[in-house]
């Protein structure tokens, strides 16, 4: 054989974790996300079976401010909870070219 | 190599959704499965040596261009050289590659490696192989690409720090998102303890000279869907060599001498016997090729700025904004054409080893952004 013998997802395809299978593994798993860790988890219910987490934020000058990321796979208290930004890192010197240009 | 018409699968759309690959369709679909190419065994074990073999001969000159100090020929500045020296030298984990082939006269022959940023990965691991059992379940393809990275990234373990692994990319980009989510699932598979962290978010703390992510720890091992000629010509590039946690970076920066088109001339110089490789020059070394040849820029993506010439005259060319750095030519060396399609094979390594294909058919001899991919068997 030169495939794969079976192919099990856990994070890129959630909802659709049985028809990843190829065994009669019946087991549904509960995912439990958050988008800020200044918020409380809770279980996803996302009708894509994909929980993408989008950044958002606003540029100040030639820098980005992020302010956090949210999900349409989870609640909003769990998207926002209380964060503020606390960082001593400067962020936002790396990821600029690819707005100049395609990407991969 | 035949290629047949089927019926794609009654809710298709849904069903591939349901692995998480949502970006399909663009204008048109990308994922076509209304067409699906068969192999033999014995050309697909074609296809898999050569693409084992010109592994080998890519280590040996890489070898080669370090012993040599050839950075100026990639446009490789040098300050980041000690770094790509020293991710050499201690053998650096690199996890995948994909080489794109033209497959014709039952001869596979290198077009480019795409050796540090390879996309097209779920689709080729994932989706083609849940098409398969849908559809041909009895049949075999060669595609044992997810296997073998979960089993390389447990591999892997011991070579990187002992430290969660930020999986980074540009996440407004679907394909590049759910690429680095479905590396980070393997990972995860292999009992890698894993975080996402977008790339605009990496911090940098000029006190202590370490990468940070948005929770304050420490970014000690990352895999980046990211290319480097754009990581490093970037505010935080120079950062990379100051970094005292000396950060593993998966793909490390020694892949940068594969994944530029100046390894291809590279390539040709070392090993003209290789029938696995096409002749190419610099074009600036003003040598004489065959009548058609292919100039391609040292770095581009997506089929941008290429440029087909035959007896002088352009019969194919691709827009685009990459080639300031300098261009290769390659001796032409058409897609087979398939009813006027012109597939491209997508050989994958993972680790050391092929692993399996992906075919992507374009309408033009210029395979670009807007292929198809479309999927195969073994007979």
């Amino acid at each position: 054989m030169k495939s794969s013998t079976s192919i099990t997802l856990v994070l890129v395809s959630t909802l659709g974790l049985s028809a990843c299978k190829e065994t009669n593994d019946t087991h549904k798993k509960n995912v439990y996300l958050r988008s800020d860790t200044s918020a409380s988890y809770t279980r996803t219910h996302s009708s894509r079976g994909y929980h993408a987490f989008v950044p958002y934020g606003t540029f100040l000058g030639n820098r980005y401010q992020r302010a956090g990321y949210y999900s349409e796979g989870i609640r909003h208290t769990s998207n926002v909870g209380s964060n503020s930004f606390k960082q001593n890192a400067s962020r936002g010197g790396f990821g600029s070219s690819a707005f100049r240009s395609s990407s991969s | 190599m035949i290629r047949t018409n089927i019926n794609p699968r009654d809710n298709w759309q849904q069903k591939i959704e349901s692995l998480g690959f949502s970006f399909h369709t663009f204008e048109k679909p990308y994922w076509d499965e209304s067409v699906y190419y068969s192999f033999t065994l014995a050309e697909i074990e074609t296809i898999e040596s050569a693409t084992n073999k010109v592994w080998d001969l890519c280590l040996e000159a890489v070898q080669y261009i370090i012993d040599q100090k050839l950075y100026n020929r990639f446009h490789i500045p040098e300050w980041i050289v000690p770094h790509i020296e020293n991710s050499w030298n201690s053998d650096a984990p690199s996890i995948y590659g994909r080489m794109d082939f033209t497959f014709k006269d039952g001869i596979p022959k290198l077009l480019e490696f795409n050796a540090d940023t390879p996309t097209s990965l779920l689709e080729s691991s994932v989706v083609q192989w849940f098409w398969l059992k849908d559809v041909f379940p009895d049949q075999d393809q060669f595609n044992s690409i997810h296997e073998k990275l979960i089993k390389y990234w447990k591999y892997l373990i011991p070579y990187m720090h002992n430290y969660p692994m930020h999986f980074t990319t540009i996440s407004e980009f679907p394909e590049d998102l759910i690429t680095t989510e479905y590396m980070r699932d393997c990972a995860i598979q292999a009992g890698i303890s894993t975080k996402f962290i977008d790339t605009r978010q990496i911090g940098w703390d000029e006190e202590e000279m370490i990468f940070y992510d948005e929770e304050q720890s420490y970014i000690k091992n990352v895999f980046k869907l990211y290319p480097y000629e754009w990581l490093i010509n970037e505010e935080f590039g120079s950062k990379i060599i100051k970094d005292k946690n000396k950060t593993c970076w998966i793909e490390p920066s020694w892949k940068m001498l594969l994944s530029n088109k100046a390894i291809l001339p590279i390539l040709w110089k070392l090993f003209p016997e290789c029938q696995n490789l096409l002749p190419s020059f610099f074009e600036s070394d003003n040598h004489t090729l065959s009548n058609t040849f292919v100039k391609k820029p040292l770095l581009s993506r997506e089929g941008a700025n290429i440029t087909i010439m035959e007896h002088g005259n352009i019969i194919a060319k691709s827009q685009g904004e990459y080639g300031s750095e300098g261009y290769i030519l390659q001796e032409f060396c058409a897609l087979p054409n398939m009813e006027n399609n012109y597939p491209l094979i997508g050989s994958w390594l993972i680790g050391q080893q092929a692993a399996g294909i992906g075919i992507r058919e374009s309408l033009s001899l210029i395979t670009d952004d807007t292929t198809r991919f479309v999927p195969h068997i073994i007979e």
